[in-house]
């Protein structure tokens, strides 16, 4: 049983309620007919008719998790954020989830600084000063923002792969204790859900420059080794002992799960917020002011009060 | 003492070492990072889901959309005050370059080992 074949067990499910609270009642059952010998066919077939009707909502509880987000997609989001954004912007500060090259053209910022020494006009001085001497800062916080939208990407597809297994455990073992309901001993079972376990929190990235916010980088916990995550893994024991019960648990986690994921989903918003307010409250940590330099004009760029003025030494 | 002469031609190359092959570069690198970042709205898909489970694209979409594009916004504004600076210093480079027989000739030489170098063509005179 796999998540894409969900519709088709759902069906199942509830076709397999319906025989099973019919044989658990004393109905026989062969190939397709149910049957009884002090009933005729017409009042077994109002029988049968009464008890789909109790069940013929079993197959659609499983709709909110036949159409889910798509965590493959998630995952080739988080790596094109990896390797054809974050990756230019980063200058090995980078850790946890996907491993990722720094730049070694960042360095060149530090050539810029040496080439431009000399020169002592207030255009120069204006342009080590508030843009030189900030770039590593802001250009980490920059980066730091890009690892926030990667992380998303990456819980995102945690969240929806650890959903997709959960709704697949829930069918499976719904099934299977249908399937053992009228044995000696029916099982007694445990849904296990997995969300709240899936994402957590990613160590190892600070803002550089006194950010009162706490930002935070997310990621799945199965690919981002030192993650902590939000919550544990969670089993929902259930009774085996009839097809209403089974029913009725079926129900409850799915209701549990759904929970999950938009609970999931929320402390993924947190951090995107957390992001937002951090660009919104202080811009400054995340873009450096122009550089007088770049308005230059063949007419003041020699000038020592708007240009490079002279070089010395 | 201000620089003259071959040394304010070595000035001048390092400006444009600077400009063309540094700040230029890395403007560049910005840019082409924030075209990427745009480039991944046409994933957007991906979040769509039962409305039933968080809404029909869930509650983190709006968030995303919006932190993206801020950041994208960053980006572009670093590379256009980059290659602002770039052309700047480029700019100057020839400017200072013209001062004298002396700083002309030193910077000629060293602009041609640099775009050498970094095999692009030079740039016009």
């Amino acid at each position: 049983m796999s998540w894409e074949q969900l519709g088709d067990h759902a069906a199942k499910i509830q076709q397999s309620a319906i025989i099973m609270d019919l044989r658990q009642r004393g109905f026989g059952y062969d190939k397709g007919r149910v049957y009884d010998s002090s009933m005729t066919d017409e009042q077994v077939q109002t029988v049968v008719d009464i008890t789909a009707g109790r069940f013929a909502g079993v197959a659609a509880m499983f709709d909110p998790f036949i159409k889910t987000a798509d965590p493959a997609g998630f995952d080739r989001l988080s790596e094109r954020l990896a390797t054809e954004v974050a990756h230019w912007l980063n200058a090995g500060q980078g850790k946890g989830g996907t491993e990722m090259a720094a730049n070694p053209d960042l360095g060149r910022m530090d050539d810029v600084k040496n080439l431009v020494e000399p020169w002592f006009g207030a255009a120069a001085v204006n342009f080590r000063d508030n843009f030189l001497s900030k770039w590593p800062g802001i250009t980490a916080n920059q980066f730091l923002l890009i690892m926030i939208l990667k992380g998303a990407a990456e819980a995102e597809a945690g969240v929806w792969r650890a959903a997709r297994a959960s709704i697949d455990d829930i069918a499976h073992k719904a099934q299977a204790a249908l399937d053992a309901m009228l044995d000696c001993n029916p099982k007694d079972l445990a849904f296990l859900l997995t969300v709240a376990g899936s994402i957590g929190a990613v160590g190892g990235f600070v803002t550089t420059g006194g950010l009162s916010l706490t930002l935070t980088v997310l990621g799945e916990v199965s690919a981002s080794a030192g993650a902590i995550p939000f919550g544990d893994k969670k089993e929902l024991p259930f009774s085996g002992k009839n097809a209403m019960a089974i029913v009725n648990a079926v129900q409850g986690a799915i209701t549990e799960l759904i929970g999950q994921v938009i609970a999931a989903e929320n402390k993924i918003l947190e951090s995107l917020n957390a992001g937002l307010s951090a660009v919104a409250g202080s811009s400054d940590l995340f873009i450096a002011p122009r550089p007088a330099l770049a308005d230059a004009t063949p007419a003041t760029i020699r000038d020592e009060t708007a240009g490079l003025g002279s070089a010395l030494g | 003492m201000p620089h003259s002469g071959e040394a304010l031609g070595v000035d001048a190359a390092n400006l444009y070492n600077a400009g063309r092959f540094k700040v230029k570069v890395l403007a560049d690198q910005f840019g082409g990072a924030a075209t990427s970042l745009l480039g991944t709205q046409a994933g957007d898909g991906i979040f769509a889901r039962d409305p039933r489970v968080g809404g029909s694209l869930g509650p983190a979409k709006g968030a995303f959309d919006e932190l993206r594009d801020q950041v994208v916004g960053l980006l572009k504004e670093t590379q256009q005050n980059m290659q602002d600076t770039g052309d700047a210093l480029v700019m100057a480079a020839l400017e200072y370059a013209a001062t004298d027989e002396g700083s002309r000739t030193a910077f000629k030489g060293i602009r041609e080992t640099l775009d050498a170098e970094n095999h692009v063509p030079p740039v016009p005179s």
